[in-house]
């Protein structure tokens, strides 16, 4: 046997071990019985909630957004009306739940 | 694209916990893995399947701290090869030669038993070294991964459990 082998004989030798060499038989139950051994899957109530909540909070945004470039004109002297600061503090507030939610997701997972 | 496929499911896994693309990896991956565990053992199938079992338990455990750096199939062997060292820690070392299977069971050919033979006469890191090279078609810096240990001892160990396995299927009257 040669000190470094050549490609060939790697090749011979590797071919030579696959054919020859013991297999293991099927196993259909094996992925079945590491899932069952896996911790059972949690959700956490609170994440679901904190989700839901931004997602419709994200919906009543874009809802707001086209309710008031339909209906309101921007005013041309600076005096803000009752009506548009609560649009801004309902905007402002979905930007700051969403802000949120990503920093926690990605605290979790990076 | 295989590739791709399996960086996805990766990521489906770390962040979603998606148990679905958990099982899809398993899947893919437990052939190679008991193919592993039965060139270690000998040709014990039960605990073949007891070693891949918490092979991928731990994979679940662990995956978020692949990093991507080397293949997932190199990660995957170095965590069995991992399980397997701590087999070997909590049993004693002879105890997987009685695991041979005897002529006229389930194995087909009295050359299979040789060869299973030859490789219980070598010694675990060699055994390891030669299953990944030769067989699981690994390429020796991979190896090298998988073993924690420097490419010139990897060659070292590939080299000296060839000439082993050599003379023992010579002795054996194979030519």
């Amino acid at each position: 046997m040669n000190n470094h082998p050549t490609t060939q004989e790697e090749k011979v030798v590797s071919d030579f071990l696959k054919k020859n060499a013991i297999t293991a038989g099927e196993n259909k139950w094996f992925t079945h019985r590491v899932m069952h051994q896996l911790p059972p899957a949690h959700t956490t109530p609170g994440r679901s909630i904190m989700a839901i909540f931004t997602f419709f909070a994200v919906v009543m945004c874009c809802f707001v957004l086209w309710y008031v470039s339909q209906h309101f004109s921007i005013p041309r002297e600076n005096n803000i009306t009752a009506d548009l600061l609560c649009i801004y503090i309902a905007i402002m507030s979905s930007v700051l739940l969403v802000t949120l939610q990503v920093i926690r997701f990605i605290k979790t997972y990076f | 694209m295989r590739h791709t496929n399996e960086k996805l499911l990766i990521a489906q896994v770390m962040l979603f916990d998606d148990r679905r693309a958990f099982a899809t990896l398993v899947e893919q991956h437990q052939t190679a893995i008991r193919r592993f565990f039965l060139h270690q053992t000998g040709g014990n199938e039960m605990l073949v399947d007891d070693l891949a079992q918490e092979t991928f338990i731990k994979l679940y455990y662990s995956i978020k701290q692949y990093k991507g750096l080397s293949g997932f199939s190199t990660y995957l062997y170095r965590i069995a090869y991992n399980v397997f060292q701590d087999y070997l820690r909590r049993h004693k070392p002879t105890d997987d030669i009685e695991n041979i299977p005897d002529k006229g069971t389930s194995m087909p050919s009295d050359l299979k038993i040789d060869i299973a033979q030859a490789l219980q006469q070598l010694t675990h890191i060699e055994r390891t070294v030669i299953t990944l090279h030769y067989i699981e078609d690994r390429k020796i810096e991979e190896v090298a991964q998988i073993v924690q240990a420097p490419l010139g001892t990897v060659k070292s160990h590939l080299h000296r459990a060839r000439n082993k396995m050599y003379e023992y299927l010579k002795a054996n009257g194979y030519e």
